[in-house]
């Protein structure tokens, strides 16, 4: 578990983390998003201790990182596997060569490393690649063999510092799967810092939203996306429908797919009131679909709608024109 | 090999035609009066150019002092046109400059200075008393070479082959002493002195590097041979303000400079 | 102007002069390497972007290759005399020109391979600082493996400087092609050798320059 307390981090004069509190459970998912900037990239490398912190503390398993030094701190990063945007290679060694380093550096045994990196080249599958050079592999396989080489030390945690940020869609598809893999069958807790939503959605089962070194929102990825807290609205611009001038514009959230597909025809065959339906769109994340629509009603039928949203336990909430 | 031969003739053949070009520059001047001279010289010989200065002015000349950092450049400045005369070279290197470039540059006699040339030691009083394979610093340049290499013969430390006007090493025929040769930058032999049994050196690199003057052992006889005097394009050697400039540099006056300048490490060449 | 056979030429002066040229590039190189290596160890290890940054250190170490990096050599040579001499026991002799070439050299060197460690990504550094790599294991295998070729172009960069350096070198005894190129040619006005052995000093560079592609081929 990994808890951050009261975190604060300043550059010079500039605060570029403040106040962070976080929980990091066993095996969870966790994204860090925001845009460039945000400092969600120094939280992340605050964790494993690549950069220091002025306060508040980072506590891991028990063991506060801030009293951890050369030694002991080497010993907290050799369970904490991380990944890079670039990969981070040796592009004039092998794909084993590069696997092997974190082995010689901890001075495993020879017949040790090579059991552990051809079962780690196994599940990242990159078997047939074993000893080209990284040079000449894809950004994929790059980011495959990084993969292996954060997880070779057998970490309990992964820390993605926009792993995928640099690979085209289908690609980003193929490690995110691989990450979720290494998530089920090892119960690695992975911690990702992005600033594509996609990969929240997709990933991630808790999130925190950074602004400007602020954690504004903090939970399950579900409730934030129910809740649509500002700090989200302000991440994905939600609303970018034309508003009409007249009548209520009220967004409808939906979590069950199901109900999700019967929306409208349960609306129009319950209430025969007419509304109109200014935007839909379904998020896929990764526990389900959240639905999402904007109907615009006339106001002496709007508390007839709210009665029967609240009827049928619907997250619904009022929007406004700007 | 033999391409290798051919490829080196082509080299210097292209070398000599280069050098041979810049020669008729400046022919110009020759017959105009003249009023106005340009003296080349070094750092180092500064203070005795300007020993006659005041003389030449007299004689209502416009004098410019140049100070130029060798005797090739100076060389070439005259071939140019760019300077009149210059005061550094001595003879035996004029005339091996003259025949290695195929130039005409000529020294005007009589000479100003002439440099004396000895045996430095340290460790040894007299140059008998140097031992057989003694390490022996001798100076790299041609003439200081080749001034050291004769002193030597002198001295039966070596034998020369016959009939070589400026030898290297290279032309040592016997090394009865079977002294060790080493061949140093001219400015450090005196420098280097500590490191080897004994140095042949200019008398005037000694003083300048204010050695005691007990340390030199030997003085060589040659001193008439080494005169340093002005040199001149050849053609212009006759002409009237080529002797107003000796005129005004064989005074008495610069004779005493000369002297005290030096401190006999040069002694006046008239 | 003597004029020397051929057989005098390439029996008394360059065969001579190529072994001690050798001999001379040779040791100069393998100590400025060592040295070169470690003093670009130092500057990166303190450099702003470094293993351990420290400004006043590095700062220091800037100056004081920079300082050495202004002087021609050759003044360089002189002032060191009696530092060579205390060392070296002499100051005449290829063995005493090491000192003066290795003290020249070495902060070459250390500038080339620095500027060799900075191509490194710091992402790759942070890589291996997250596996638990010490500061040492970093520059062992990670910052070395990754810029080996460019240390062996930086190399040969620095043969060749370390090359024409012992030409001047020459001049304080210590003997060579180039200083031979300098006594029996250009200070005797022998074109013929003085044009020979810029061939040879030529042919040798070529040789380096080949020997380095060669390498720097095999190990990228």
């Amino acid at each position: 578990m990994i808890t951050i307390e009261n975190l604060h981090k300043r550059y010079h004069d500039t605060e570029v983390l403040n106040s962070i509190n976080i929980t990091i459970d066993d095996g969870d998912i966790y994204g860090l998003i925001g845009r460039s900037g945000a400092g969600k990239s120094t939280l992340l490398r605050c964790i494993n201790g690549l950069e220091t912190f002025q306060g508040g503390s980072i506590v891991i398993d028990g063991v506060d990182i801030a009293t951890l030094h050369d030694k002991s701190l080497r010993e907290l990063r050799k369970n904490i596997g991380m990944i890079f945007q670039g990969f981070s290679l040796i592009d004039r060694k092998t794909v084993y060569e590069n696997i092997a380093i974190p082995l010689e550096c901890w001075h495993i045994p020879k017949p040790e490393q090579k059991e552990r990196i051809e079962k780690l080249l196994k599940i990242v599958g990159l078997e047939s690649k074993r000893d080209q050079k990284a040079r000449d592999l894809s950004g994929g396989q790059k980011q495959r063999v990084a993969i292996a080489r954060a997880m070779v030390m057998n970490p309990k945690i992964l820390l993605c510092d926009e792993a995928t940020s640099a690979l085209d869609p289908k690609t980003t598809d193929e490690i995110l799967e691989l990450l979720l893999e290494l998530n089920k069958e090892y119960g690695i807790t992975i911690i990702m810092v992005t600033h594509q939503m996609s990969v929240i959605h997709r990933m991630c089962t808790k999130m925190s939203i950074l602004e400007n070194g602020h954690c504004m929102v903090s939970g399950d990825v579900k409730e934030v996306f129910l809740e649509q807290p500002q700090a989200l609205q302000n991440l994905v611009g939600i609303l970018e429908c034309n508003l009409p001038e007249t009548g209520i514009n009220i967004e409808v959230l939906i979590t069950d797919e199901a109900v999700g597909q019967q929306f409208h025809s349960d609306l129009s065959l319950s209430l025969k009131k007419p509304y109109k339906l200014i935007n839909s769109s379904l998020t896929h994340y990764r526990e389900g679909v959240l639905s999402a629509f904007v109907i615009n009603v006339s106001q002496e039928d709007y508390q007839d709608f709210l009665d029967y949203f609240d009827a049928n336990h619907l997250n619904y909430k009022r929007i406004e024109r700007e | 090999m033999k391409k290798i031969v051919m490829l080196l003739a082509g080299v210097a053949c292209s070398m000599l035609l280069f050098s041979g070009c810049s020669d008729d520059k400046s022919k110009t001047s020759a017959t105009v009066e003249k009023k106005s001279i340009t003296i080349a010289t070094t750092a180092l010989a500064m203070p005795e150019v300007e020993l006659g200065i005041e003389d030449l002015k007299k004689r209502g000349y416009e004098v410019n002092i140049k100070v130029l950092q060798d005797a090739t450049t100076m060389c070439k400045a005259i071939e140019n046109g760019e300077i009149d005369v210059a005061l550094h070279p001595h003879k035996p290197w004029m005339d091996s400059y003259n025949s290695g470039n195929k130039t005409d540059i000529a020294m005007l006699t009589p000479y100003i200075h002439k440099n004396t040339f000895g045996l430095f030691s340290k460790k040894y009083t007299k140059a008998d008393e140097i031992p057989d394979g003694a390490k022996i610093i001798i100076p790299q340049d041609e003439s200081n070479m080749a001034r050291s290499l004769f002193m030597m013969e002198q001295l039966n430390f070596i034998k020369l082959k016959a009939g070589v006007t400026s030898p290297t090493d290279l032309d040592i025929e016997s090394n009865a002493k079977n002294v060790k040769i080493f061949k140093i930058h001219v400015h450090q032999v005196i420098a280097s002195l500590d490191d080897a049994d004994a140095a042949f050196s200019a008398t005037l690199f000694a003083v300048s590097n204010k050695l005691d003057p007990k340390y030199q052992i030997a003085t060589s006889q040659d001193a008439d041979k080494f005169g340093v005097g002005f040199i001149i394009a050849n053609k212009n050697k006759d002409t009237k303000w080529a002797k107003d400039i000796l005129a005004s540099y064989t005074t008495e006056k610069v004779r005493e400079g000369i002297n005290v300048i030096y401190k006999g490490s040069s002694i006046p060449g008239f | 102007m003597v004029d020397y056979s051929w057989n005098v030429i390439i029996f008394q002066i360059i065969f001579p002069s190529m072994g001690v040229t050798l001999l001379m590039v040779l040791c100069a190189t393998v100590l400025a390497c060592l040295l070169g290596f470690c003093l670009a160890i130092a500057l990166f290890w303190v450099g702003k972007h470094g293993l351990s940054p420290n400004e006043k250190c590095y700062a220091t170490l800037n100056i004081v290759v920079s300082f050495i990096r202004s002087f021609p050599f050759i003044i360089l040579a002189i002032s060191i005399l009696p530092i060579t001499r205390f060392i070296t026991g002499s100051v005449i002799g290829w063995e005493s020109a090491l000192f003066p070439l290795t003290v020249a050299a070495t902060p070459f060197m250390g500038r080339i391979f620095e500027n060799c460690f900075k191509e490194v990504s710091l992402d790759l550094i942070d890589a291996a600082r997250s596996f638990g790599a010490t500061n040492l294991q970093i520059v062992f295998k990670i910052l070395i493996p990754a810029t080996l070729p460019s240390i062996v172009n930086g190399g040969v960069l620095s043969v060749i400087q370390i090359l024409s350096l012992t030409t001047i070198a020459g001049t304080l005894g210590a003997g060579g092609i180039g200083a031979s190129a300098l006594i029996y040619g250009y200070q005797s006005f022998n074109d013929k050798i003085m044009y020979t052995l810029v061939i040879v000093l030529f042919v040798l560079v070529l040789a380096i320059q080949l020997l380095g592609d060669y390498v720097y081929k095999r190990i990228k």
